[in-house]
């Protein structure tokens, strides 16, 4: 398994080093001027010609590729000209915001499709069924910022039981020390107010961006479980005496799972994405709201490293969905 | 000597087509009593009433059923009995053991889930189970995936599950389908012999009478959904009271001797066919009007006992 990892990981870089290309090209392609944006709208043409060339943007494309390639096997992903601090430091400081909000969507969504596929699935043409495709219905039909604005609308505005969607703690209250993911470093830390703040403040996050998923995962659960019931193996299981709970948690859910790993790993990498608009909406400090920034500011740099980093995490992803599918069944053998 | 398993009168009913039209069959201590005869003619489905493991559609029904001497009509008694009282051994061994897990620990969760062991009792008891199926290298094939195994092999862990929960009863439904004919003799032979020595009975449902002579002290011939004859092994080979199991017995015996069988023309009906009184009358050389106009009567001659206006025998004593 140790020389399957390296192979693929090793397979990864001339997809990155075309991700980059295209990152960088399309950045380029954007409109707005970023000299003339870092600039401000006061200064001279003259101004604005002197900070181009200082930035290098005056250069010949390929060239300022090659100076950002330099940087970029250094590890240096450039400066963000809109917040003035490398572009690495800029996402290193949002990245567990948005990590945090994904797997909590990630596991809201599995938590509800799981059980409600098998159930489905087990209760088939009945009521559960058709609830489970209505809900899967809405899920694809509401896109994830709407829910998020409904959301808000009724448990902030209307209710009153959701704190304000701004940030992931109350106004004021200062983080946590630690990784950055506060729900893990209050824990550890003892802090059980900063904790139930931070957690009040991730629900509406996690359901508006879990939520879309729980339809796609429903559905492939269902089926997986469909053609699970009907197998010999739970017929044999069936006829030597197993039964209720077990049968269906340990046994069907479990020979179920390898369709669902694949979709949760698509699903996770479509969250990512998702999580830009979440985040304008609820103003989470993360690598999304920093993207949405950036592209309005046309920030070169923080553009292509924040492609690069969804690039790499998608990458990783599907790695693990690999890797998870040959742990889960034995019969997928890694080549 | 009373029957360890008695059925009278079952009936089985899937979307309005009768399956099984009034089944009668016991299986008494200690024996091995085969249930043959053509695809479709109800034998799985018989195997499956008794558990309860109809399709979620089919309707069923007995007039009487019985097992070790308990009430087995309320589907509940039935369900309970799986793995507990009655072992089942399934056809197409390969796809009937789970492919995500350890055929280990396939066993060790049946005999947790049956006889509340330990997980060390269970697989010490795991291993004790894998050798009285011949297996010679156990602790292997404890440890191995079932893709990892033979089809014969995966049969013998399958009878392994099966007498986890030391049942009174083993029902086998065509347990060599998909096999080498070379294992397929080997797999019956070791049927026969665990089933004698964990002093159960056996009920072995298959569509080769070559393998019933062989295993089967008693045999029940069955024909569109219902028993149509039953008597030992020997009687049936001898002198089968029914045209149609006479039949069958004669096609064997000539593709045994590399003859080419006599057919039996026509074909079987299939459910919901507008039936004769007696169902095989259209394909009888001995039927008569009464066949196609009146209920066969049971008739006992010997050990026998067959539906049959026109039964082969000299000396008819008609019940």
């Amino acid at each position: 398994m140790g020389s399957y990892i390296v192979r693929r990981l090793l397979a990864l870089v001339p997809i990155l080093i075309g991700v980059t290309m295209v990152a960088f090209l399309v950045s380029r392609g954007l409109p707005g001027d970023p000299a003339r944006l870092y600039a401000g709208m006061q200064a001279s043409d003259f101004e604005v010609q002197a900070i181009r060339e200082s930035l290098g943007l005056n250069k010949p494309l390929y060239h300022q590729y090659w100076i950002y390639m330099q940087g970029l096997i250094q590890g240096d992903l450039g400066f963000s000209l809109r917040t003035g601090f490398p572009v690495a430091e800029d996402i290193r400081n949002r990245l567990p915001a948005t990590v945090e909000m994904v797997i909590f969507a990630l596991a809201f969504a599995l938590a509800v499709a799981l059980p409600l596929g098998v159930w489905a699935a087990v209760r088939r043409g009945k009521l559960i069924d058709r609830f489970s495709r209505f809900i899967s219905t809405l899920g694809v039909a509401i896109p994830d910022f709407w829910a998020a604005l409904i959301l808000v609308m009724i448990f902030f505005v209307f209710l009153g039981w959701a704190p304000p969607p701004v940030g992931r703690l109350d106004l004021g209250a200062s983080p946590p020390d630690g990784t950055g993911f506060y729900l893990i470093d209050s824990l550890v830390r003892g802090e059980w107010g900063t904790f139930r703040d931070a957690l009040g403040h991730i629900i509406l996050p996690m359901i508006s961006l879990g939520f879309p998923a729980i339809a796609p995962i429903t559905r492939l659960t269902r089926n997986a479980t469909l053609s699970v019931l009907q197998s010999d193996y739970i017929a044999f299981g069936r006829a030597s005496g197993l039964r209720g709970a077990p049968l269906y948690l340990k046994y069907v859910l479990r020979n179920s799972l390898p369709g669902a790993i694949t979709m949760t790993g698509l699903i996770s990498g479509y969250m990512i994405g998702g999580a830009v608009l979440i985040e304008r909406v609820f103003s989470w400090p993360g690598v999304g709201l920093y993207a949405y920034n950036s592209l309005e500011r046309t920030d070169h740099a923080a553009i292509q490293g924040v492609v690069l980093l969804s690039a790499i995490t998608y990458l990783l992803v599907f790695l693990a969905v690999d890797l998870l599918q040959s742990i889960v069944d034995p019969r997928v053998r890694l080549k | 000597m009373s029957a360890l398993l008695e059925l009278h009168g079952l009936e089985v009913e899937i979307e309005g087509l009768p399956i099984l039209r009034g089944v009668d069959l016991e299986v008494r201590p200690g024996e091995i009593l085969g249930v043959v005869g053509e695809t479709g003619a109800g034998k799985s489905m018989t195997a499956r009433s008794i558990l309860d493991l109809l399709p979620a559609k089919a309707r069923l029904s007995f007039d009487t059923c019985t097992f070790g001497g308990e009430d087995f009509i309320p589907a509940r008694a039935r369900q309970l009995a799986r793995g507990h009282r009655i072992g089942f051994v399934p056809q197409r061994p390969r796809g009937s053991l789970n492919p995500v897990f350890r055929v280990g620990k396939q066993i060790v969760d049946t005999l947790r889930r049956l006889r509340g062991m330990t997980r060390k009792e269970a697989k010490d008891e795991a291993l004790s189970l894998l050798r009285s199926v011949r297996i010679t290298d156990p602790e292997r094939v404890y440890r191995s995936y079932p893709h990892e195994l033979s089809g014969g092999m995966c049969q013998r862990v399958c009878i392994a599950i099966a007498l986890a929960g030391e049942p009174e009863l083993i029902i086998a439904d065509e347990p060599t389908t998909g096999l080498d004919v070379t294992i397929q003799a080997e797999i019956l032979k070791l049927l026969g012999e665990v089933i004698a020595e964990h002093n159960a009975a056996g009920m072995l449902i298959t569509h080769d009478l070559g393998v019933v002579a062989d295993v089967c002290d008693r045999v029940a011939v069955m024909y569109a959904g219902r028993v149509i004859n039953l008597g030992t092994t020997v009687e049936i080979y001898r002198e089968a009271l029914h045209p149609y199991a006479n039949q069958l017995v004669s096609i064997a015996s000539s593709l045994d001797s590399g003859g080419t069988p006599q057919e039996i023309p026509g074909r079987v009906p299939n459910p919901g066919d507008d039936l004769a009184a007696c169902a095989f009358a259209p394909r009888c050389f001995r039927a008569e009007d009464d066949c196609f106009q009146e209920e066969p009567p049971l008739v006992h001659i010997e050990g026998q006992m067959a539906f049959c206006h026109h039964p082969l025998t000299s000396e008819v004593v008609s019940a």
